[in-house]
């Protein structure tokens, strides 16, 4: 097994892929965040902060499903110091547990609870604008496999968000906890799109940050250019699978109304219209197989966009709980190639402030694998100048915006 | 086999005299895998015991209307974290007591022993209720 210490990337890969238990000593109720189910329940576990010299990197550990129960790692306190313990090796890894923002425990004017209007996931703010996803609700169901968002709908999260809501607990989340990404994203259904509209706007003009939207893609592209002119900074497209033969199997919904075409179409559409680095294709490593996987995020670095690659989690009650989760070494082997393809096709990563997602590992912890020589020093080198030119159009977006003309239902 | 723990005001006297209850003890009595059954004011929880102690797959059976003669068997895990009270719902089945046959109580059994398998869920099985489940 590792004989080596992992850095903080690789540990991070190896946590998602194995969970951690959790020691009696962990103080974690008072301590951390809770652990929460909302949105496709990815989200379903614990939030901790893996210290790092190129960066922090958030990891949202499994804890709660049943794999998580036989980890290696044993999550531990001593003092006011947290760290995993890996009985493999028996290393020991400093970690960090975020504490849990205040607002979570306030409600917003209209009474309902912040916490069940968005999650922090990492260093952003995760808003599911509406969680009936239309998927769910034909006979047989066709929702996504490895999903839970049904079982979620008015139990663990506010079924439809209020404006006033989202924007009051958006402005808490950048004023208390320092958010400069709000990420907004919805089930399935025809006009998901259209009800977007007026939560950009709002959130845009009276709070500022960036914003960005996960949807079912439109064929309707005048969509993205009226998303585009409120504001929206960011697109993710989740096909899932590379393979058409797992998109079909595991996405019955998405492979019989739109078809794995329509989320290509829609991501190269919206990256020529933002540029590069501003899209991503989101996609599940460790189903399909690694070929498939590659193939994606070469793919997708080629059309300007950046891979967004959550390693297979079978969250707890999914029809894919059973479904084993990832090794290891495979995932380290797609994470060097998430750098080395961002690398090739001179994708931006890690310019936007403060913006650390933990339920995925993003590109920009990628850095961490690079391999030594030449082409990577050069790429890391126009990355720090991108990251020095971006510094003032970022905090221009972080300020609220001057109100835009909308012809639109917004 | 069956190890009963859980309210001392409800004695098994208090069961017997509820003939579905009553089956529904049985039901978990026969069989050679032990279960914990749990009494409690809303209900009746049934946990398949892991090395000698509960494990995390528990069916409990309730009244989810006063007054209504329906019964739920709701099937849930119980969350990893000690400190948790989180449920991880399985969905369950909604029933009048004189529905409910033998294979049914079979099913509900196997169900749980099998740590909810998908491919073994019990006739008549919904995912989501709109009634709230007691603790």
């Amino acid at each position: 097994m590792h004989r080596l210490p992992l850095n903080p990337c690789e540990l991070e890969i190896d946590l998602f892929c194995v969970g951690t238990r959790v020691d009696a000593s962990c103080a974690l109720q008072s301590d951390g965040r809770t652990v929460s189910r909302t949105r496709a329940g990815l989200g379903s576990g614990l939030e901790l902060v893996l210290p790092g010299d190129l960066k922090n990197i958030w990891v949202n550990v499994p804890v709660e499903e049943d794999f998580a129960r036989s980890s290696p790692y044993l999550l531990a306190k001593s003092g006011d110091g947290y760290r995993l313990e890996d009985d493999r090796s028996g290393r020991r890894y400093p970690v960090n547990v975020p504490s849990a923002p205040p607002w979570y425990e306030r409600r917003t004017s209209a009474g309902t609870p912040m916490r069940r209007i968005g999650v922090l996931q990492g260093t952003y703010l995760g808003i599911y604008i509406s969680n009936s996803c239309l998927f769910w609700y034909s006979e047989p169901s066709m929702h996504c496999r490895f999903c839970t968002t049904g079982a979620n709908v008015g139990v663990n999260e506010v079924a439809l968000k209020e404006l006033e809501d989202v924007v009051e607990v958006c402005r808490a989340a950048k004023e208390e906890s320092g958010v400069t990404f709000f990420h907004f994203n919805s089930g399935y259904s025809k006009r998901c799109h259209e009800e977007a509209m007026p939560f950009v706007r709002a959130v845009k003009e009276r709070v500022g940050g960036l914003v960005g939207l996960q949807l079912m893609p439109s064929r309707d592209r005048s969509m993205y250019d009226r998303l585009i002119d409120l504001g929206v900074d960011h697109f993710s497209f989740c096909y899932e699978f590379h393979n058409p033969d797992y998109f079909a199997r595991y996405l019955p919904g998405k492979e019989s109304t739109l078809g794995q075409r329509a989320f290509f179409d829609a991501l190269e559409y919206t990256a020529r219209k933002l540029g590069k680095g501003a899209v991503s294709g989101e996609i599940i490593a460790g189903v399909e197989p690694i070929e498939d996987t590659l193939r994606a995020i070469d793919y997708i670095t080629s059309v300007g966009a950046f891979p967004t690659v959550c390693i297979f989690r079978p969250v707890i009650g999914s029809d894919m709980e059973r479904h084993p989760s990832p090794r290891y070494e495979d995932m380290r082997m797609v994470f060097e190639h998430v750098y080395e393809s961002c690398r090739k096709n001179r994708i931006p990563i890690g310019l936007a402030p403060n913006l650390e997602v933990s339920l995925i590992c993003q590109p920009d912890d990628t850095r961490y694998l690079a391999r030594s020589g030449w082409a990577t020093w050069m790429y890391e080198a126009w990355l720090a100048a991108m990251r020095r030119l971006a510094r003032p159009v970022m905090r221009k977006r972080m300020a609220p915006r001057v109100p835009a003309r909308c012809a639109g239902p917004c | 086999m069956l190890i009963r723990r859980g309210a001392p005001e409800v004695t098994l006297a208090d069961l017997d005299a509820m003939p579905f209850v009553a089956r529904v003890v049985r039901t978990f009595e026969d069989g050679l895998e032990p279960f914990e059954l749990e009494i409690g004011p809303a209900g009746l929880e049934f946990a398949p015991l892991e090395q000698g102690k509960p494990g995390r797959c528990r069916l409990k059976l309730f009244r989810p209307r006063e007054g209504k003669e329906r019964l739920c068997a709701f099937f849930y895990k119980r969350s990893n974290l000690a400190w948790s009270r989180d449920r991880f719902s399985y969905g369950g089945v909604e029933f009048r007591p004189e529905q409910a046959t033998d294979e049914d109580l079979q099913s509900w059994r196997s169900w749980l022993l099998s740590g909810f398998d998908p491919e073994r869920r019990p006739l008549r099985w919904r995912r989501a209720f709109l009634f709230d489940v007691p603790e």
